[in-house]
């Protein structure tokens, strides 16, 4: 009886499972689609580019200045023992340009933005403003889902370059204020003889398989809510979860990936 | 009378619960049909079955002679164009205005619509739901009469053949309840198109109805004129028109 119990726990876990991915990736196809294709909807993208754009450039900055602050203090902390403060703008600018920057900002961004698009498209599931949209000839993955992902796609690189260099600043700032052996120009001198294209490939090319991710699980779960205000709120949950889940999972492999070119 | 819409043996269950068991319906164009039934037994799920915003497990739906079941989403979009739905909970974008609500439906099917144009076209049918001068307001600041106003305003820009109501008056006070009664006969007159309304309030049902069909036991059990449901002796249809147990 346990038994049998359990493999159906085992069973619905798995159909489910299957049917996010399912669901997921049809969804993905379905919005590359329609982004490639006309119409186009400029002022939609317009306004989610300054809805989720604009407004993440706050949270992006106190992240990217907070830790590019505490990563110079530590890497200065270290290097000391071995005599080589000098060195801590280029272990720091390598650290934040190749997986500080991009994964700390597409989990900021990502919380923030992520869990909006579930509560909105959540709440227009649950009062029947898809089914509207839907009873209207439209389709809601091209009016909905299509300028938040591509939203998506331009502002998280975008972010993720300005939180490099704010990182970058931060850890400049507080390394000079407290060595003074360190001076600003020989920082940033350090960065730049350090940093290579490659680098700034690997880290901010990362953020676009980031932002599919984030607007991609958003969307589909705010399409998936069921059960009124409760359901809204469970979807806009999973939704942090499992973007986060999937940037740090996945921020692995891509790593490997961009490596490999 | 020529048919306009026909469901036939439809079949629909949401995983263990049943919906309906072979239920069959016939509706002629032209005219307002009202579905009556308890709560719960799958009213408005007939009304998106014929929009295809669900599918049937079993069955054919046809409309103007067209099969909608199976049909694919792009194939879908051409009918939804000729069916116009006022949701329940009139389903209003809280994002836009009332007027950016009505537009909408009318950019959809012509996007390179002229913006005056398009301004007299909302200005007329927010006039013909008694909301002239609305256009600006959101709808959080509607009360629950103006939403279905609006809903029905939206669903007519989209210059339909068949209106779909579903619970048109409920949670309405008996003032706005008979107003929207009123809209539904005078819309019918003044536009002829052919109207399905679900719902459970008796009085709504005799003021506005052609015919009536009584959904019970997952099937139509009855259908009828008004006459011939208020006299009728089948035991569902005179325990739920007498309110009894």
């Amino acid at each position: 009886m346990t038994l049998t119990r359990s493999l159906e726990q085992v069973g619905a876990s798995v159909r489910r499972m299957i049917e996010f991915l399912g669901g997921t990736a049809t969804m993905a196809g379905r919005a590359v689609v329609a982004i490639f294709t006309p119409p186009w909807d400029f002022r939609a993208l317009a306004y989610q580019i300054e809805a989720l754009g604009l407004k993440s450039v706050g949270i992006a900055s106190v992240t990217a200045l907070a830790v590019g602050m505490v990563m110079g203090v530590q890497f200065a902390f270290g290097l000391m023992r071995f005599g080589s403060v000098m060195y801590v703008g280029k272990v720091v600018s390598i650290a934040i340009v190749r997986e500080l920057g991009p994964v700390l900002t597409a989990l900021m961004v990502g919380g923030r933005i992520g869990s909006g698009m579930a509560a909105e498209l959540g709440s227009m599931r649950v009062t029947e403003q898809l089914d509207a949209i839907r009873s209207m000839g439209a389709d809601p993955i091209r009016k909905l889902v299509a300028p938040r992902v591509l939203a998506t796609l331009i502002i998280l690189p975008l972010l993720t370059i300005l939180a490099d260099v704010l990182a970058v600043l931060g850890s400049m700032f507080i390394i000079c204020l407290e060595h003074s052996d360190v001076t600003p120009a020989f920082y940033i001198n350090s960065v730049f003889e350090t940093i290579r294209m490659s680098d700034v490939i690997s880290g901010t090319g990362k953020t676009f398989f980031f932002a599919m991710f984030i607007a991609i699980i958003g969307c589909y779960q705010g399409f998936s809510a069921e059960g009124g205000t409760e359901g809204v709120g469970n979807a806009t949950t999973r939704t942090v979860v499992v973007t986060s889940t999937s940037i740090l999972v996945s921020d692995f492999f891509l790593t490997k990936l961009f490596m490999a070119f | 009378m020529e048919t306009f819409i026909r469901f036939i043996d439809i079949w629909k269950a949401f995983g263990p619960k049943r919906i309906y068991d072979g239920l069959n319906l016939d509706i002629v164009r032209g005219e307002t049909i009202t579905i009556i039934g308890g709560s719960g037994t799958g009213k408005s799920v007939l009304l998106k079955l014929l929009i295809g915003l669900l599918t049937p497990n079993r069955g054919k739906i046809f409309f103007d002679g067209r099969e909608v079941t199976g049909s694919r989403e792009s194939d879908l979009r051409a009918v939804r164009q000729r069916i116009a739905m006022l949701f329940q909970s009139a389903a209003l974008f809280d994002s836009l205005s009332v007027g950016d609500n009505v537009a909408y439906p009318i950019l959809e099917r012509d996007p390179k619509v002229a913006r005056g144009e398009l301004k007299v076209r909302v200005a007329e049918k927010l006039a013909l739901v008694d909301l002239a001068g609305s256009e600006q307001l959101k709808p959080a600041e509607l009360s629950g009469g103006m939403r279905k106003r609006v809903g029905l305003a939206r669903a007519l820009a989209m210059e339909p053949d068949v209106i779909l109501y579903d619970e048109p008056t409920t949670g309405l006070d008996p003032i706005n309840t008979m107003r929207v009664n009123q809209l539904i006969v005078a819309l019918n007159e003044k536009l002829h198109v052919t109207s399905i309304v679900v719902t459970h309030d008796m009085e709504s049902a005799y003021y506005v109805s052609d015919r009536i069909a009584m959904l019970a036991h997952r099937q139509i059990v009855a259908v009828g004129t008004v006459r011939e449901i208020r006299e009728s002796t089948n035991p569902d249809v005179q325990r739920f028109i007498r309110g009894g147990a």
